[in-house]
């Protein structure tokens, strides 16, 4: 990735203050930067870094975006440590073998077990041996971002080294944190989305920086009404009632089926109508059942567009999508930092979620939509908004603003620079 | 002589202590660094775009929000900023306040897991920005545009936090013959107002009506 991408072209959207103040943090920036991660496209982190790369370019900082390579068992193996540090144990049998062993069980199996995790342990060293010995280190600032190549710090030769991770590691499996934790304890210092995502245990210095959306990105560029009516009638859904909208994968912490229920609670009052759309993860096994499951509650109802997206939907289409609504959902039950709540908010709608993970960070109750706990509080606020188009309007006002403040690509890039240039100086006040 | 208007970004740090009930609170709040008081303190005075909250402070909202303690966020919420011209005065206030309200009450409500309160303390990387002026009428014209941040940094970080600057700026008035202006600037302390922008305005209004006393 060699292109460069301007700062100026954003200030339209957040002025030319913070843009001057990009240009002055980076010229202080010591030297070249580098990132790494397991993947130039699909998810966040490679959404984040591709709109990311060519902005700090474009700041002239030397930078480099290198990925990791590894066969079908490492990245199957940091796929189970992904699940069980993000709390999802039921996900990582394998690495818990072990420890369900009784005494009464044969020693045999025992051995097996333990062979088996300490094989994979050394799969996953292994690949990131590999990894360090085929790349250039030789950076003045590394980004390491999540767990996938973490261990290459063990190969580190000079400059500052920085984990940024990106999922919430607060209640993770404890054998998986502490051999993760083995490497992350080298580098120089971490980045958490939020405290809730952090780790007390961790000894060196924790940064805070929270995801962002890119403005100028197809998933939040400003469309046409008729480039959102194309995508509409693509999937055959009108425009002659309001919308309610979720897009989220087909997984059972989304709580689609209690979205439906409130959706139908609101509809027995007010004609309106409810999209869902999403994908399903190639690596959860139970995204197809969770799908068919919602497509039984929606019992053929012609306003319920369940929309599984194969081959996986355009950013324009989702955009067309909550462009298009009057309100959007994001009733998760458990969720990580559930950017996409920024992407309704930066489209002006009101977004009403379940008060978990960064959502809470977004929605301020009230403010910028609503946080609910329950089905019936759903319905009660999405009525409210569709009744109250006004009420609805200044919401999204709000959460518009509230996203330009906090959660869009050029803050997200000055909170970089600031931890690079932290890094220098352990006393707190920085003159550059 | 020229003034460079300078200005301060801020960059968010754990400090590793968080507290779930008003005594762990207590304890954190007497140890911890001066910077995590500032940010929790004062931080909201930049977040203008935002309609105005129910409490003005992090301390105050998580009291009332999280161990539903009313009366002690609203005492918390109501600090009058004026007395505290150093960040340990404020802190000591803090711990007055909250021990005090201690001595009257059972306060035994505790926090839930992802309901802690973190310690957040602020790093200050401060620079130089492109305005320059060589006297008041141009240092009044840009006080009027520079951004929020720059009279932010002037105006409470760099007088609490440190970093010299309100300092540089004294001085340069001094110099410039305007001893009574720099009296009324410095009686700002306390930052009594909702949002940057009025204080800007207070600022400007200051120093139009001391150029109109001394036409």
């Amino acid at each position: 990735m060699n292109e460069k991408r301007s700062i100026w072209e954003y200030e339209d959207i957040v002025g030319r203050g913070l843009l001057e103040d990009l240009e002055s943090l980076a010229e202080h920036i010591p030297g070249s930067v580098q990132h790494i991660n397991a993947t130039y496209t699909g998810g966040g982190v490679a959404e984040i870094l591709s709109s990311m790369i060519p902005l700090f370019k474009g700041l002239g900082i030397e930078t480099d975006w290198n990925v990791i390579r590894g066969d079908d068992d490492f990245f199957s193996i940091t796929k189970s440590f992904h699940n069980v540090l993000h709390g999802r144990v039921e996900d990582a049998v394998d690495i818990h073998a072990y420890k369900h062993v009784s005494v009464l069980d044969d020693l045999e199996r025992q051995i097996n077990e333990l062979n088996q995790r300490k094989d994979m342990l050394e799969t996953y060293l292994r690949w990131n041996k590999i990894n360090s010995e085929e790349m250039d280190l030789d950076y003045d600032v590394t980004f390491v971002h999540d767990p996938q190549p973490a261990a290459l710090i063990d190969a580190k030769q000079k400059g500052n080294w920085i984990w940024r991770c990106h999922i919430d590691v607060s209640n993770p499996d404890a054998l998986v944190w502490n051999f993760l934790k083995e490497s992350v304890s080298k580098y120089d210092a971490s980045v958490f989305s939020t405290p809730l995502f952090s780790r007390p245990d961790l000894r060196i210095r924790q940064f805070l920086v929270p995801p962002s959306i890119d403005p100028l990105s197809d998933k939040n560029i400003e469309l046409s009404q008729s480039e959102i009516g194309s995508v509409l009638d693509k999937y055959e859904i009108t425009q002659d009632k309001p919308i309610i909208t979720q897009i989220s994968r087909f997984d059972r912490l989304k709580d689609l089926p209690g979205v439906i229920d409130a959706y139908k609670l609101v509809k027995k009052r007010i004609d309106c109508q409810l999209i869902l759309a999403g994908g399903v993860a190639a690596d959860d096994p139970e995204g197809m059942g969770v799908y068919h499951e919602v497509m039984k509650k929606a019992d053929g109802e012609a306003d319920i567009h369940v929309l599984l997206g194969s081959p996986p939907f355009t950013d324009i289409e989702i955009n067309a999508f909550q462009r298009a609504s009057t309100v959007i959902m994001q009733k998760s039950l458990k969720e990580g930092f559930g950017l996409v709540v920024s992407e309704g908010l930066w489209k002006g709608k009101p977004v009403i979620g379940g008060a978990t993970g960064g959502i809470p960070l977004q929605i301020i109750n009230g403010v910028t939509g609503y946080l609910v706990h329950s089905v019936e509080g759903a319905a009660f606020k999405i009525a409210n908004l569709l009744k109250d188009p006004e009420l609805a309007r200044k919401l999204g006002e709000n959460g518009r603003e509230h996203v330009r403040n906090n959660f869009l690509i050029t803050r997200h890039l000055k909170d970089y620079l600031l931890v690079m240039l932290s890094l220098e100086d352990p006393s707190g006040i920085i003159r550059l | 002589m020229d003034f460079i208007f300078h200005k301060a970004r801020y960059q968010f740090e754990l400090t590793g202590k968080k507290a779930r009930d008003l005594h762990e609170f207590l304890a954190v709040i007497k140890e911890v660094n001066e910077s995590s008081i500032f940010n929790h303190i004062y931080h909201a005075l930049l977040d203008y775009h935002l309609l105005p909250l129910e409490y003005p402070n992090d301390f105050a909202y998580w009291i009332a929000d999280v161990l539903h303690e009313p009366v002690l966020a609203e005492r918390l919420a109501n600090l009058d900023l004026r007395e505290f011209h150093d960040l340990e005065m404020l802190r000591n206030r803090l711990i007055n306040i909250i021990e005090d309200y201690l001595a009257m009450h059972d306060v035994t409500s505790r926090a839930g897991i992802g309901q802690e309160f973190h310690f957040v303390r602020c790093i200050s990387v401060v620079f130089p920005t492109r305005y320059a002026v060589t006297n008041m009428n141009e240092a009044l014209d840009i006080l009027k545009e520079i951004d929020l941040d720059s009279i932010f940094y002037y105006f409470v970080a760099s007088r609490l936090l440190g970093g010299g600057h309100y300092r540089l700026l004294s001085q340069w008035i001094l110099e410039n013959d305007s001893h009574e202006l720099m009296e009324k600037l410095d009686n700002l302390y306390p930052y009594g107002f909702a949002n940057m922008n009025d204080m800007r305005n207070e600022i400007i209004r200051i120093i139009e009506r001391y150029f109109w006393e001394h036409l």
